[in-house]
């Protein structure tokens, strides 16, 4: 059975992360590891504040969360999606394509939306460091 | 994956590794899921065009470098905890000295 180690993350990896991430807020914790692009360079990668977006989710923060990381929020439904098809294929025997992500241009817009979301959320003007992961009240 | 119970004539498309690469983009916060997503594309277009041959290259290459990212974030985290616990440990150390 080869989605046998992909099952077992879906069923035991995330809820045990989910609740690691509930219990010790990743917002207020400097437990959580760094991310490492940032400590050398000092800029932005696309997942910088995913920890953090993902704290204030299971807290129910959702604005809190799409100021830490918008990509991370946005991405989540299609992670979702695949776990599902994931899940259905291995209850149910059965061999279903995730068909959005064999759709060239899905991945062509992923591709593009995710490098415009790493040089615009390092832009230091206004418009643009709305996507920086920092908390504005 | 078995090709062979598949009902339909054509081939299936070959593994894109597009949704870990999101994972490693996302999570282990290492430019390297990127290299990923471009292989992914690489392997939609060439299955499209009916390259089957390039799009299992396309599909290796992305599974490999969705998989370096994914261990370097794994020892990135170890190397963290290692380092917390460590400095950790010194600190509390310190601070116990620091009561007398």
């Amino acid at each position: 059975m080869k989605n046998f180690a992909r099952l077992i993350s879906v069923l035991v990896f995330v809820p045990l992360l989910a609740m690691i991430y509930f219990m010790a807020d990743a917002r207020y914790s400097s437990f959580f590891p760094h991310c490492p692009f940032h400590l050398i360079t000092g800029l932005y990668c696309p997942g910088c504040g995913s920890q953090r977006a993902f704290s204030s989710l299971l807290h129910g923060q959702m604005g809190q969360a799409l100021q830490y990381n918008v990509l991370f929020v946005v991405a989540l439904p299609f992670l979702v999606y695949s776990a599902g098809i994931l899940l259905i294929n291995s209850f149910t025997g059965r061999h279903l394509v995730q068909k959005i992500f064999y759709s060239t241009s899905f991945v062509r817009i992923l591709l593009v939306t995710v490098l415009l979301f790493w040089v615009c959320r390092n832009i230091p003007a206004e418009p643009f460091s709305l996507l920086s992961p920092v908390v504005r009240q | 994956m078995d090709f062979t119970r598949q009902p339909s004539m054509q081939q299936p498309p070959p593994k894109n590794w597009l949704v870990e690469s999101i994972l490693v983009t996302i999570f282990c916060c290492l430019p390297l899921g990127i290299v990923g997503i471009v292989f992914a594309v690489q392997v939609n277009k060439l299955y499209g065009d009916g390259d089957t041959e390039g799009a299992l290259q396309a599909s290796a290459n992305a599974g490999k470098w969705t998989k370096i990212g994914f261990w370097a974030g794994i020892i990135g985290v170890f190397i963290w905890v290692a380092f917390i616990f460590l400095f950790g440990g010194l600190a509390m150390m310190n601070n116990y000295r620091g009561h007398y």
